[in-house]
């Protein structure tokens, strides 16, 4: 049985950390999905048979709608950060689709609407993909926040215009 | 009552009804001025056409020019204050607001120079110069242009230009798809645009600036607090006179470019999440990028580090540059 002193010695030429012998990144990021594939993906394809359906629907006073978040007791960042992308999720559903339903035509200048909506969309997935790699970064959160607040600016603006004009 | 006998009643009928007709019918002309106070709150609404509001020495409300010629009269009240004046228009107009582009009323309004104004219009273009108790001039098609104003301000329009000249206080540009162009602002400023070009020429002390696609240009002269953010333009600011700068900024895949003062003091910290570039033209340090993801991030101090410089991207550009 070997000695103590035998053992630290063999453990002193261990490298300090292990490392991979080259870099893996390049051939990871090709196979990368994402692992959660939002809800909202297929938001414009929903969005355009609301703007259809709801076309002549009642109409609702257009406001301002403000993003709220609930302080989130856990530490977990995961969780926190599940938690805070599903709340979001449901306000940017539950108001597009309640502003959408007061809409009586398309204004001008918001004729490019879903062009618009997919450009968000996709900066929306790769703030996503992001967070995979950084979940706790609360700037890419507050990214995420701005992004969809802009989307519901925007429509609340798109309704407004279209009762006003 | 017989036939002919009815026939004249409604004649005279008729006759009566034209001879009451208001001399404000549609396309007529307008004079009217009241005395009102100093700091007059005023409130104007016009639907379509060319409006100019001009402050005055003298606590005097006057408008003149010719209305909406579909307009149906206008209502002019002052009391207590608050003096409006509504040009009144169909609830319903045949081809929309979007119809000929020369329609619509053609006002020239004199207000007082402490008065407190707020226009709105739809298919209105609209200038207001020299007012300083505050403006919020509004339309959704049409110019919006604010010179000389102070107080709380606020320009916005939809479709259409903003520009702002000289103003001073809290300015608020909002605009979807218009340019913003402005200059020589001073107090703080707050820009937002969809995809509307902003140009910015300002000594404003606070600045923040939201574009979405659009691109912005902006120069600014002892800025102490910057925030702009994209999601895919292009923003390039200026910054000279200011030697320990707060500035914050943000892309999704669009660019944050920032020139600073060669002797700025300040603590960098940048960071491109997934894919995006750092290019740092102010100093000799590098970026780093994590060993087994995407992210490269750079922190570095300059002077004392007084100031703070945070610029984050995910996959855009950021990039340092020196005056």
């Amino acid at each position: 049985m070997k000695t103590e002193q035998q053992l630290d010695a063999l453990i002193s030429q261990l490298a300090p950390e292990v490392e991979p012998q080259r870099d893996l990144w390049p051939e990871l990021s090709e196979r990368l999905v994402p692992r959660r594939q939002p809800v909202y993906r297929n938001w414009l394809g929903v969005a355009a048979a609301a703007v259809l359906t709801f076309w002549f629907w009642p109409q609702q006073p257009a406001i301002e709608p403000q993003l709220s978040f609930e302080t989130a007791e856990s530490t977990d960042d995961s969780r926190l950060l599940l938690a805070v992308s599903q709340q979001l999720q449901q306000q940017l559903n539950a108001e597009q689709t309640r502003q959408l339903k007061g809409l009586k035509q398309v204004p001008e200048g918001f004729t490019d609407w879903s062009r618009q909506l997919l450009i968000w969309h996709k900066a929306q997935g790769q703030i996503e993909l992001a967070l995979q790699f950084q979940p706790d970064d609360q700037k890419l959160i507050q990214q995420l926040q701005r992004i969809q607040q802009q989307q519901l600016s925007y429509i609340a603006k798109l309704v407004k215009t279209s009762e006003l004009t | 009552m017989d036939l002919s006998t009815k026939q004249q009643l409604k004649l005279t009928v008729l006759a009566l009804a034209l001879l009451q007709a208001p001399a404000w019918a549609a396309g007529e002309a307008i004079d009217q001025s009241r005395t009102v106070s100093a700091t007059e709150k005023i409130e104007i609404e016009n639907m379509r056409g060319e409006v100019r509001i001009v402050a005055v020495k003298g606590n005097k409300f006057s408008v003149k020019g010719t209305l909406d010629e579909k307009a149906e009269g206008y209502e002019l009240t002052s009391e207590k204050g608050v003096t409006r004046f509504q040009v009144k228009m169909p609830r319903t107009i045949y081809g929309g607001w979007n119809s000929e582009k020369q329609e619509g009323s053609d006002l020239t309004i004199e207000v007082p120079v402490g008065s407190e104004l707020k226009f709105s219009g739809v298919n209105a273009n609209v200038s207001a110069v020299g007012v300083e108790g505050g403006a919020k001039l509004t339309t959704v098609n049409g110019a919006v242009s604010g010179e000389k104003l102070k107080g709380d301000i606020v320009l916005e329009t939809v479709n259409g230009q903003i520009n702002s000249v000289d103003n001073t206080g809290r300015l608020h540009l909002t605009t979807v798809n218009g340019e913003i162009n402005d200059k020589g602002s001073s107090g703080s400023l707050e820009v937002e645009s969809v995809n509307g070009e902003i140009s910015m020429q300002s000594s404003a002390r606070e600045v923040e600036l939201e574009v979405v696609n659009g691109e912005g240009q902006l120069d600014l002269n002892g800025t102490e607090r910057l925030e702009f953010s994209s999601v895919n333009g292009e923003i390039r600011a200026v910054l000279k006179n200011s030697k320990k700068p707060k500035v914050s900024a943000s892309s999704v895949s669009g660019a944050s470019r920032l020139t600073l003062d060669a002797d700025v003091s300040a603590r960098f910290d940048l960071e491109a999440s997934a894919g995006g570039d750092i290019d740092n033209g102010l100093t000799d340090d590098k970026p780093t990028r994590d060993k087994y993801g995407p992210r490269r991030h750079l922190e570095f101090r300059t002077g004392s580090g007084e100031g703070n410089i945070e610029i984050s991207t995910v996959s855009g550009e950021i990039e340092l540059k020196k005056n």
